[in-house]
């Protein structure tokens, strides 16, 4: 490998044990890929943060207490449970003990305490180009294609090392070549335009690309590309880091690096091309929703937690009715963003309407059991898509509207749209 | 026993010798292995009920989860981790653990890529060993 004087010394243990043995096992993987340099980060988004066993929060507590520190601007994700209303949420000690000490941990290394899986939304993320290392499958689609920053799927706790070495192989997504797109989705002439004033058909859609693409890297053509917003992006973002093995998608007018269907595919021809029908839409909501729902205990919204504009939105969309009596709703967003919503009032507005809000946590460890609540309704293709194998619960999936509604209702309500016939 | 030897690219290396335990289908570690055991639990793979601690574990790539990282390293901890991994295409998603358990905790669990005509040579051997230097790894039947 080509190694500059610093990686020489990182190697040689002039900078510590600890990172040391980070840029060792970074050298091993650039070995074993035929890497010839590292590339410098900007930053790192860290993800071994949700609570999976005792060995996790041993390592972390490990690095910790030899002195790891990051090297980059490193944001935490999120955790397995609110850290402050946890019991509220019916975690057990064990998961809130666990959680604490990974917090302690990771702070103790330098990183930036945003418990979020949403850190773009809180005004923490890379630029255009930059090079960063992310673990988190939303984060890792959202920064590549919506932002145009440069990671590849790094695991947890891999993430940690990069952020502790602040240097990654140069290899797969870093390098500009390899992020064009090797095919195309169309979508039919019977996905009309105007369908795509309900936000939900953008997660249709991911879960369609997103099966079909797997974990390759293409394009989507046909889009809308006047009010996409950020929040809409982010659930193509996660859906399709989901249904596929998403790390980076290219939408033809709308995202940076595909300003025009040439410049995605490198001034190349698609490979292969894939038209995709209504049909195709009302396949993947069958996937992702439970048709036999009528009565529901919940509604979560805030996977990927959610931004203040879409709090903001919760609260007019219900236009001052309340949440059923015999329904729960939690929104998770992360926790500047509760901060933002307490000094501007809305969060005492939510509350008074019967939503409880929540920060920190992923809304994937929701206690169904111990909540007793058996069906559930989201806007999230992510959560549908993981909630059966994590939870054992199929839930609803409809539009933000269409979650609103049901809460009030205490039912699913849902309005009628052209791939539901 | 007939020993063959077989070329290999090696991601993580070490000296080990142990039973083997192949299959021709991916594998997840997340929700697939029980990381206090190392019982395989997913009732839809060939290893179903199999448990694969100290064994040669072989399987042609890796799926799903990035969780599988920390599954390994809580493996490590409880000792029920594989003594190896042969794989036809590692991701960084697999070699993560055995990365960290070599470099941060002193324990090799080898890990090498064998060509899919070497891998499909396998099935049905009983041992197979690693060395630490070189690219090879014997195959005992």
């Amino acid at each position: 490998m080509r190694l500059t004087d610093y990686e020489k010394a990182m190697l040689n243990g002039e900078h510590g044990e600890i990172r040391q043995q980070a840029i060792q096992a970074l050298y091993d993987l650039a070995t074993f890929y035929d890497v010839d340099r590292f590339v410098e980060i900007v930053g790192c988004h860290d993800d071994s943060t949700v609570y999976a066993g005792e060995a996790q929060v041993a390592f972390a507590e490990m690095l910790a207490e030899k002195g790891a520190k990051f090297a980059v601007p490193t944001t935490t994700n999120a955790t397995a449970c609110d850290i402050n209303l946890w019991d509220r949420q019916k975690h057990d000690i064990e998961v809130m003990s666990a959680t604490r000490r990974i917090e302690a941990a990771h702070v103790k290394m330098g990183a930036v305490p945003s418990w979020s899986c949403a850190p773009y939304h809180i005004g923490v993320a890379p630029s255009f180009g930059q090079q960063f290392a992310s673990a988190e499958s939303n984060v890792i689609c959202y920064y590549n294609s919506i932002i145009g920053a440069r990671t590849n799927r790094y695991a947890g706790p891999l993430e940690l090392l990069c952020g502790i070495a602040g240097r990654v192989p140069y290899f797969g997504l870093h390098v500009p070549e390899n992020r064009y797109a090797q095919g195309l989705v169309k979508l039919g002439e019977d996905i009309r335009p105007e369908y795509f004033t309900d936000e939900s058909i953008f997660n249709l859609i991911s879960y369609a690309y997103g099966s079909i693409v797997k974990d390759r890297v293409w394009a989507i053509d046909g889009m809308p590309t006047l009010g996409v917003t950020n929040e809409i992006l982010k659930q193509f973002s996660a859906t399709a880091a989901s249904s596929g093995g998403i790390a980076l998608f290219h939408m033809i007018g709308v995202t940076p690096e595909a300003q025009t269907l040439e410049r995605a595919f490198g001034g190349k021809k698609p490979q292969e091309i894939v038209e995709i029908h209504l049909e195709d839409l009302a396949n993947a909501e069958r996937q992702i929703t439970n048709p036999n729902v009528d009565e529901l205990d919940a509604v979560v919204l805030g996977c990927p937690h959610a931004s203040y504009n879409e709090c903001v939105v919760v609260r007019d969309l219900f236009r001052g009715r309340r949440v059923n009596g015999n329904t729960r709703f939690w929104l998770i967003t992360p926790r500047s963003v509760v901060d933002r919503l307490k000094d501007s009032g809305v969060y005492e507005e939510l509350v008074c309407l019967g939503v409880e809000v929540y920060s920190d946590g992923c809304i994937l460890e929701y206690r169904n059991k111990k909540l007793g609540t058996n069906t559930m309704m989201s806007n999230s293709g992510k959560f549908d898509t993981y909630c059966f194998s994590m939870r054992g619960l199929q839930p609803v999936f409809g539009s933000m509207k269409d979650c609103i509604e049901s809460a009030i209702a205490g039912r699913v309500v849902k309005e009628a749209k052209p791939w539901r016939k | 026993m007939e020993k063959v030897t077989l070329k290999c690219k090696v991601a993580v290396s070490g000296n080990v010798r142990a039973e083997l335990m192949w299959c021709n289908e991916p594998m997840s570690f997340w929700g697939t292995v029980d990381p206090q055991s190392g019982d395989i639990r997913d009732n839809r793979h060939p290893f179903y009920q199999q448990n694969m601690k100290g064994k040669v574990l072989a399987f042609p790539t890796p799926k799903g989860s990035s969780g599988t990282g920390l599954i390994i390293l809580e493996q490590v901890r409880t000792d029920c981790a594989p003594a190896a991994i042969i794989n036809v295409r590692s991701d960084p998603v697999v070699l993560t653990g055995p990365l960290i358990a070599k470099r941060f905790y002193g324990v090799s669990i080898p890990v090498v890529n064998l060509s899919e005509e070497d891998y499909a040579k396998l099935e049905g051997a009983k041992e197979v060993e690693f060395f630490e230097e070189g690219d090879e790894i014997a195959v005992y039947y």
